[in-house]
């Protein structure tokens, strides 16, 4: 009998365990997302979260949200001539996109350290001197691309000001080469959703963008 | 032979009532074909043109409900014989194994910012000073140095009360200065605060430490560790231990 109470109360105790556990966004969802969550955490990497009905971006890691950037719009992109448009039959959500790089990379713009010189300094002992934080090193572009395997893209759209340094791109140049995919002179992106994001979130994930290629699981 | 008024004049008669009676026709011929030309070729080629450009390219459509239900992957079974709710119980209990038990600190390098979180709770919101990323070259041996804040997971493997620095050959490189001949010349007090906690990383490894430069905070000027204002750290420094989880993006 008091191994069965001492069993009874080991059970009782890892409930209660579990109770306590903070409930988290990894806990929720469908459960193709869920099987899919728990593949992408156990990867020990940083994998991205498109949640569609919460509109947000989640950057996790091993089960844990690190960063949240909403999203202000999503929509989903066809190429079209002549106003026809040609629609992806892709069941895109739900899914998790493999591998994603950033167009245009993102670039540090190191500053060479010249020996004794304060102002070159990470660390300038002079009050006058302001080092640059990591927002005027990284430029951004107004738009930006994330590419996955198999042709999906994520296309990244600023509305608003972008803080710190600006990645100068022709929006001429960009809708010509949208021409040139509709027209089917160059090759079209399979599948492309457009996310449009306040400018400091949107430079704030450009920025932070994890140099090993993430994962994107798309959460309906 | 008497010689006519006509002939005298040595110019046919309807030159002489309209001088430039050639130019203008040829400058009316030109205008009627320019017209013609204008009508029929560069309007109808721009309407085309403009029309391609307007009706090619990208359209973009809000998701529907419809749609989304439409686009949505059906569920497969990580395992044969497996069923939906057996599946997701195992992940939700896969994920609840994988993610950081308890308080975790996670450090945005780039905007200099330092959460201690507990689940999605926020306990406490730091404002921090991350790498510089700058470059670093030794005139004299050619080692170079890079001031980057690692990105990924790691664990608090040491904590430190009123830690020392031991003070890396790029500090001295850095000022201008010759390197120390004694190791004792190198070791600083009070450089990293009140507390330090190691995070690995390599040799020597990175930190998560006090700093004397607080009026640099929110900035990246470190060379690599992770500086935090007194208060903040005596916080961090209290709900951690040993094995706490570290992220940093």
């Amino acid at each position: 009998m008091p191994k069965r109470s001492l069993a009874l109360a080991f059970v009782f105790l890892g409930l209660a365990a579990l109770a306590a556990e903070p409930a988290t966004t990894a806990d929720e969802g469908s459960p193709s997302v869920l099987v899919q969550r728990k593949a992408l955490a156990a990867s020990k990497r940083f994998y991205l979260e498109l949640d569609l009905s919460r509109k947000e971006i989640r950057l996790c890691h091993t089960g844990a949200t690190l960063a949240v950037y909403p999203v202000a719009s999503v929509e989903v992109g066809f190429p079209r001539r002549f106003f026809l448009p040609r629609r992806s039959d892709d069941l895109w959500i739900g899914r998790t996109w493999s591998q994603g790089h950033l167009d245009p990379p993102a670039e540090l713009k190191r500053i060479r350290i010249v020996p004794g010189d304060e102002a070159t300094a990470p660390t300038p002992g002079k009050a006058e001197v302001i080092p640059p934080t990591l927002d005027d090193l990284i430029p951004v572009p107004p738009r930006f691309r994330i590419l996955f395997d198999g042709g999906r893209v994520l296309l990244v759209e600023l509305t608003g000001e972008v803080p710190g340094a600006l990645m100068a791109t022709s929006p001429w140049k960009i809708r010509w080469r949208e021409f040139q995919e509709g027209l089917g002179l160059k090759p079209s992106d399979p599948l492309r959703v457009r996310l449009r994001l306040d400018a400091a979130t949107g430079a704030a994930l450009y920025r932070s963008f994890p140099a090993d290629p993430p994962d994107l699981l798309v959460v309906p | 032979m008497i010689q006519g008024p006509e002939e005298e004049g040595g110019l046919p008669p309807q030159a002489e009532k309209k001088p430039f009676a050639g130019e203008a026709g040829l400058l009316r011929r030109l205008l009627r074909w320019g017209l013609l030309v204008l009508l029929f070729l560069v309007l109808p080629l721009t309407l085309i043109l403009a029309f391609l450009w307007i009706s090619t390219g990208y359209g973009y459509r809000h998701l529907s409900p419809a749609y989304v239900e439409a686009h949505t992957a059906p569920f497969e079974p990580p395992e044969p014989g497996v069923g939906p709710e057996a599946a997701a119980a195992l992940a939700r209990t896969a994920i609840a194994k994988i993610r950081p038990k308890g308080v975790f600190i996670v450090i945005d390098r780039v905007k200099n910012l330092l959460y201690l979180k507990e689940g999605d709770q926020v306990l406490l919101k730091a404002v921090v000073s991350a790498g510089a990323g700058s470059v670093l070259d030794d005139p004299k041996t050619g080692r170079r140095w890079v001031f980057d804040t690692p990105t990924g997971r790691f664990f608090v493997k040491n904590r430190r009360e009123n830690p020392v620095w031991v003070a890396p050959d790029w500090d001295y490189i850095e000022s201008g200065e010759p390197l120390p001949k004694r190791f004792s010349d190198r070791i600083q007090e009070g450089m990293l605060g009140e507390y330090a906690l190691d995070l690995g990383g390599g040799p020597p490894g990175y930190m998560i430490h006090g700093t004397l430069y607080t009026r640099l905070l929110g900035r990246n000027v470190s060379h690599g560790c992770i500086r935090v204002g007194r208060d903040d750290l005596r916080v961090v420094w209290k709900k951690t231990t040993i094995g706490t989880v570290v992220y940093m993006y």
